[in-house]
């Protein structure tokens, strides 16, 4: 390759831009860490740490319960019967459950932070874009103790990956939902509101 | 010549640093489909696949369950071509059962259209689409989910990573990359509900899951993708290597959805509803998609990546 030396300078110039450029527009894989948990102060990370630790307690209590688990079966009428059995099991066993339980006015206040400083990011428009993507539904009156309304064949809106890896991890049987601004804990296995923060969602 | 060396071993740094996230799919970018063999009109059905012996086939429907006609004729056309193709099992990419999810809206949108597939002991593995209800769903045994939202299952050369789009947590992904890193599968292809790349305008592509999950399957070597949402059918330019189709009008339909024209689709269908017939044989993925009046709309033969095509 005998090129003037002028251009092998050109080229050397060229790749020096390209090469953090392209680095930096790979994807991170699989990032479980939540760089805006991790920018939260020591006071908002430890009520954080209530909540989970509230979750953990509504996933032991629910595991005591009597009532069976759903397990596979070609009888659709059992799967109901199974889910309203635990629905009702739930209801029993925590009989003056309401809004702000699990998200107290400190948690949800955290929430609010998280989910704001997670939708004005670098982020945000594609979280955006997704949440419209997702068919988003009108926004439901949610109930705590009660089913979850989707009921009536309500698409349920789907959560944007984004949005989940910057809130903390729930274990297996519970998940976020979105209804319009609202951020709701959902009992997967009994299609039930556990609990819910209004205006949560910017 | 100390610049000339620089050069050189800055080139090769950037060539590295392309191949990034693109370790284990040779790219096939750009590769057309090569037409399928022709094959004789059987039982009067126009029929492009090869039906090799020991191949995998099966059958891909998506947004299906309206319990309606459309549906229904489809289910038809599909015991049909089972006669004569005789597919083992049937993926699902989500929207399984719109409307209500009572036992009778199953009997009506589900097990009345395949009963006669169903009776001929056809599997099928359902994904779950924002219409669906998760926790009774995964537990219906006939879409054979094993009460997961995700999950993997294996055909011969194909392993299958069936994913739940409607809430890709941070576990799930970390599930399909261990799954991914994992398999020892000639062929990996995942299905899930919402579209990664799509020319249709109703919804368009899921630009955030996009982003979470096409490092994992272009870093594991993922060969191709289907997934519905959108109700058309198209075959998506390879993105990465990697093969992409939607088909979610197996049910559903909306008309003329796609974007005309565009500089994404090999092929797209928006006219009429449509399910696709699949087989894999060796190092070849044969695919015919039909729509609901028997008409093949695309059909074709993609080599894995990294294979010659086929002659």
């Amino acid at each position: 390759m005998n090129l003037p030396k002028r251009i092998w300078c050109s080229i050397a110039a060229l790749i020096f831009v390209w090469l953090p450029l392209s680095a930096a527009a790979l994807p991170a894989v699989n990032k479980n860490a939540s760089e805006q948990q991790a920018a939260l102060s020591d006071t908002d990370k430890a009520q954080l740490k209530l909540f989970t630790d509230r979750v953990k307690q509504y996933q032991k209590m629910e595991r005591a319960l009597p009532a069976d688990k759903l397990s596979p079966t070609k009888d659709v009428k059992q799967l109901e019967q199974q889910r309203q059995a635990l629905r009702d099991a739930l209801q029993q066993a925590r009989p003056n459950a309401k809004q702000g339980d699990l998200f107290t006015p400190e948690v949800a206040a955290v929430f609010r932070k998280l989910l704001r400083a997670t939708m004005t990011g670098a982020e945000g428009r594609k979280i955006r874009l997704s949440l419209n993507h997702a068919e988003p539904v009108s926004p439901q009156d949610l109930q705590v103790n009660h089913v979850y309304p989707n009921a009536d064949g309500q698409p349920l809106q789907s959560v944007p990956p984004s949005l989940l890896r910057n809130l903390p991890v729930l274990p297996k049987g519970l998940d976020y939902r979105i209804s319009g601004h609202t951020l709701s804990l959902r009992d997967t296995d009994a299609n039930m509101v556990v609990d819910y923060v209004r205006d949560a969602i910017p | 010549m100390r610049v000339r060396r620089y050069v050189l071993v800055l080139m090769l740094a950037a060539a590295g640093a392309g191949l990034h996230g693109q370790t284990a799919v040779n790219s096939a970018a750009g590769a057309r489909a090569a037409e399928a063999p022709p094959q004789p009109v059987v039982n009067g059905l126009d029929l492009k696949l090869p039906l090799k012996n020991g191949s995998v086939r099966w059958a891909v429907i998506g947004d299906n369950g309206t319990g309606d006609q459309p549906e229904l004729a489809i289910a038809d056309l599909m015991q049909r071509y089972w006669q004569v193709v005789k597919f083992d099992f049937v993926t699902m990419d989500g929207d399984n059962i719109y409307g209500g999810h009572s036992p009778s809206d199953f009997q009506r949108k589900f097990e009345t259209p395949y009963k006669q597939l169903l009776g001929e002991k056809v599997k099928f593995y359902a994904s779950l689409g924002n219409h669906d209800d998760p926790s009774i769903e995964r537990n219906y045994q006939l879409y054979n989910m094993g009460g997961n939202r995700y999950y993997t299952f294996n055909k011969g050369d194909v392993e299958f990573f069936v994913l739940d789009s409607n809430y890709m947590d941070p576990q799930q992904l970390s599930w399909l990359e261990d799954k991914l890193k994992g398999s020892t599968a000639k062929w990996k292809i995942a299905y899930f509900h919402h579209p990664l790349f799509t020319a249709a305008k109703f919804h368009g592509p899921d630009v955030d899951l996009r982003t979470q999950l096409m490092p994992l399957f272009t870093k594991y070597g993922v060969n191709a993708v289907w997934y519905g949402h959108e109700h058309v059918y198209e075959r998506i330019k390879p993105q990465s290597g990697i093969y992409f189709f939607l088909e979610g009008s197996s049910g559903e339909l909306r008309f003329h959805n796609l974007r005309k024209p565009n500089d994404l689709d090999e092929v797209g269908f928006d006219t009429n509803r449509a399910f696709m017939l699949v087989e894999v044989a060796g190092d070849n993925l044969y695919f015919q998609t039909i729509s609901a009046t028997g008409e093949t709309v695309d059909s074709g033969v993609l080599p894995r990546q990294g294979t010659q095509p086929a002659k």
